[in-house]
């Protein structure tokens, strides 16, 4: 195996800051990055189910106005764990990226492609008709495809051994992930946890659609429905394919002892969550279901982002291990970050709360013109003077 | 050397160049568009005017089209290539400027959920709170810009970073405040640019007249940034880089007066057309704008580039990710003894060890038939000459690093590059004496 050398340059801060960020960063990720993959499957379905169904229609319609911002959102909060993976694991990520570069470029135009798509269907939608169904499919076969890589990547740099296969052959193993089991488990159990996790949302939506009284109560108790059964199903897929993947890459590794117990955690708040939305299937008013779903939902993608963190580090455990790595804490620029991220956290919670907030009706929202006040007079200045003069266009005769 | 290497064909390096440009392009367009919205949504509250506010609105939809996740997607595509095709020095700016790029990443976390909050909540926000939020969208834009500003004028003027290790003084390098002066002037430019081309689809006609003439006058500003901006660039860049600026590197000047002289004419005519004739100005005329700023962003953009070579971080590390500090130590030891993903060369295939040699140190520039290729480069050379080249290559080629290798090793890839274009068979008659294809040349 081949490793290469650490670079000149020490870390730029302690391993533990940046093994917290690169989980964190990870999670932030997961939760639109779910919302995405499962919420884009609910609408793919619910417009296939649209041909015959006016509920189903309206529910494909609305979903597809959500996806693209969620997207923009998945993609952005994309950056930061790919930021702190590439700091901390670097000999090992920039290798397995040159490679299986070409896989792992393609993610860049499936992205494009894909966003286009959604996009399409959610602005333009009315006009598309027929198409609409196509379109969101390939969308969501590209959104598939990105997911894949992504968990081809991580399994490559898990997997050292066969780094140097692929540098004498990049093109017969660039697409090992097809002949691995374990990774096409892991793919599965994140595919699942990300249906489970979207099918909440559409619980969630329900609900508040019925609290902003945008929808009929048939609507969003059927919705709700809807969405209670996807994420049943997907939370189901989601365990049985953490599982299978355990039994097959995770057996042999030396986990840290508080492994089982985060396990056992992530299980009972997966169960949870389960038994949240069965209930809720039954109730009127799907709010309080939808929350507390998520709310166990939340903490569990959590612990996912910290059992990948210590999957990664058993399997590297005697080839690259960051903890030797030479530190030099570049505490300035650390504490300017730390500050505008509380700082910006702050002021966009105010924005997004204010977006959320009940409108009053009657109350004059920014579409509509203020009451037109005569506006003064701009103060005449040579300067001014000279410039209009300059620019004026010139009367024509 | 460190690394595996990627071999692109066709575009080579080249790659990484197209990315950077759409993404400079759209994320430009992004910050100037911002301001350019609220400012227009502003003027419409000021003056009562509902068919600028509608337009506004419909303005702030290409945003979400255009600069969210096009911008955001090249932006991630940006790292996605320089990672796998310079990871050397992809893995030192990231270890040098991880804060400096989270620290970008919380204005682009902010600009995002602000552009979304100001797209979704036309309908739902009173006109103040729907102002306000413009405001928070442009400053974060903007933002943004000024951290990832000092990032990129880094790799051409290190300032006191070297000498001191503090990476304040590597954000706040010597060119970081010039460029940002023309970046700004280009992000206001671009805005108008776009406001011009959304405002010539309008079927009102004395809308579409006022919007057209108020998106010109965004590109005022550039008549005196880009000048100014780019008198102080050039002033404070390292001597060698000027010197290719001004002349040294005829590709490079070509391109500079390419970006000068198509700015002039966009700003020219975009004077005596939209601003004086705003009722003349057709989408195909605003779209040839439109093309101009983004062959302006490309040329400035490749410019940008070009001129650290031979390094891509001045002084600290070459355009091949090798660094002058562990030259000697290659000298000696060999490049494929030092390279821990040099590929085995079978004993005595003097070719073969070339190719090796060529693949590790000048694949980052140069492809054999594509962009920049090194066979047509190479024509007519003889083994002899191109050992020659190779000896002097940093003083023969001022923007190309010198060779790094062991004598053995210099002279493989001689060969490898004569052997790309082999001679024809030598006719009847008196041979040529050896190298002299070459030295005629």
């Amino acid at each position: 195996m081949i490793l290469p050398a650490p670079d000149p340059l020490p870390l730029p801060g302690p391993v533990w800051l940046l093994k917290f960020l690169l989980v964190l960063g990870w999670f932030l990720h997961a939760l639109p990055m779910y919302g995405l993959l499962g919420g884009g499957l609910v609408a793919l379905y619910a417009e296939a189910a649209g041909v015959r169904s006016e509920f189903h229609r309206l529910l494909a319609r609305r979903l597809w106005a959500i996806l693209p911002g969620v997207m923009g959102i998945a993609i952005t909060f994309g950056i930061v764990p790919l930021l702190f993976l590439q700091v901390l694991y670097g000999q090992a990520f920039f290798t397995t990226a040159v490679l299986a570069a070409w896989p792992w470029l393609s993610v860049i135009p499936a992205l494009l492609l894909a966003y286009y798509g959604v996009y399409a269907n959610a602005f333009w939608g009315d006009r598309l008709g027929g198409w609409r169904f196509w379109i969101g499919l390939g969308s969501y076969l590209l959104i598939g495809w990105v997911g894949y890589q992504f968990t081809n990547q991580v399994r490559l740099i898990e997997q050292p051994h066969l780094w140097p296969g692929l540098a004498r052959d990049p093109a017969a193993e660039g697409l090992f992930l097809a002949r691995d089991g374990a990774s096409l488990a892991r793919f599965l159990h994140f595919f699942g946890g990300a249906v489970g996790f979207a099918g909440a949302l559409v619980v969630l939506l329900a609900g508040y659609l019925r609290r902003w009284r945008e929808a009929d109560a048939d609507f969003t108790a059927r919705t709700a429905r809807l969405g209670g059964r996807w994420a049943l199903v997907g939370l189901g897929v989601q365990v049985a394919g953490g599982a299978a993947f355990l039994r097959a890459a995770a057996t042999a590794l030396a986990l840290p002892p508080a492994w089982p117990t985060v396990l056992l955690a992530w299980a009972g708040l997966t169960a949870l969550a389960a038994l949240f939305l069965i209930v809720g299937q039954g109730r009127r008013d799907p709010l309080a279901p939808g929350l507390l779903a998520l709310l166990v939902l939340v903490p569990a993608v959590a612990l996912s982002a910290l059992q990948r963190l210590w999957l990664r580090e058993a399997t590297l455990a005697g080839f690259l291990e960051v903890e030797t790595l030479p530190v030099a804490f570049q505490a300035g620029p650390f504490l300017v970050f730390a500050v505008g991220l509380v700082l910006a956290i702050g002021i966009m919670s105010w924005v997004i709360a204010a977006a959320l907030a009940p409108r009053a009706p009657g109350a004059p929202t920014a579409r509509d013109l203020p009451v037109a006040r005569p506006a003064p007079a701009p103060a005449s200045t040579w300067a001014r003077e000279a410039m209009g003069r300059l620019l004026r266009p010139r009367r024509r005769v | 050397m460190n690394y595996p290497v990627l071999e692109v064909p066709v575009l080579g390096g080249l790659i990484i160049a197209i990315i950077s440009v759409f993404h400079a392009f759209f994320a430009h367009f992004a910050v100037g568009g911002s301001l350019y919205l609220v400012l227009t949504e502003a003027r419409a509250y000021r003056d009562g005017d509902k068919p600028l506010l509608e337009y506004t609105r419909s303005f702030s939809r290409i945003f979400v089209l255009l600069s969210l996740v096009f911008g955001a997607v090249t932006g991630v595509g940006i790292w996605f290539t320089i990672g796998s095709v310079a990871p050397a020095v992809t893995s030192s700016l990231i270890h040098l400027f991880v804060w400096f790029w989270a620290m970008e990443y919380v204005p682009f976390f902010a600009e995002i959920t602000a552009s979304l909050v100001y797209y979704y909540t036309w309908d739902r926000l009173s006109p103040r709170l729907h102002l306000a939020v413009g405001w928070l969208y442009f400053i974060a834009a903007y933002s943004s810009l000024v951290f990832i500003n000092g990032i990129l004028t880094f790799m051409l003027t290190p300032g006191a970073w070297p000498r001191t290790g503090n990476p304040w003084h590597a954000w706040l390098n010597p060119a970081a405040l010039p460029s940002l002066v023309m970046r700004t002037s280009v992000a206001l430019a671009l805005g108008g640019l776009f406001g011009l081309l959304a405002g010539s689809r309008l079927r009102d006609e004395g809308l579409r007249r006022r919007v057209v003439r108020y998106s010109a006058t965004w590109l005022w500003p550039a008549f005196v940034g880009l000048p100014l901006g780019g008198l102080w660039f050039v002033s404070v860049i390292p001597e060698g880089a000027r010197a290719q600026l001004l002349g040294g590197a005829p590709a490079i000047t070509i391109f500079t007066a390419l970006a000068l002289v198509l700015s002039v004419i966009i700003l020219l005519f975009t004077y005596l057309g939209p601003y004086r004739e705003p009722g003349r100005v057709s989408f195909p005329l605003a779209l040839l704008f439109v093309t101009l700023g983004l062959l302006v962003t490309g040329a400035s953009e490749w410019v940008r580039e070009a001129v650290r070579k031979p390094y891509v971080i001045y002084g600290y590390m070459y355009v091949n990710g090798i660094r002058p500090q562990d030259v000697p130590e290659i000298n000696r030891r060999g490049i494929l003894q030092v390279a821990r993903w040099a590929r085995p060369v079978p004993e005595g295939d003097t070719i073969a060890m070339g190719r090796e040699v060529y693949r590790l140190q000048c694949l980052s520039c140069h492809t054999v038939d594509g962009y920049n290729g090194i066979r047509s480069l190479v024509r007519s050379w003889t083994p002899e000459f191109a050992d020659y080249q190779l000896r002097h290559l940093n003083r023969l080629k001022g923007f190309m690093p010198p060779f790094t290798g062991t004598e053995e090793e210099r002279r493989a890839l001689a060969a490898y590059l004569a052997s790309l274009n082999p001679r024809p068979l030598p006719t009847a008659g008196p041979a040529p004496a050896p190298g002299a294809g070459g030295r005629a040349r």
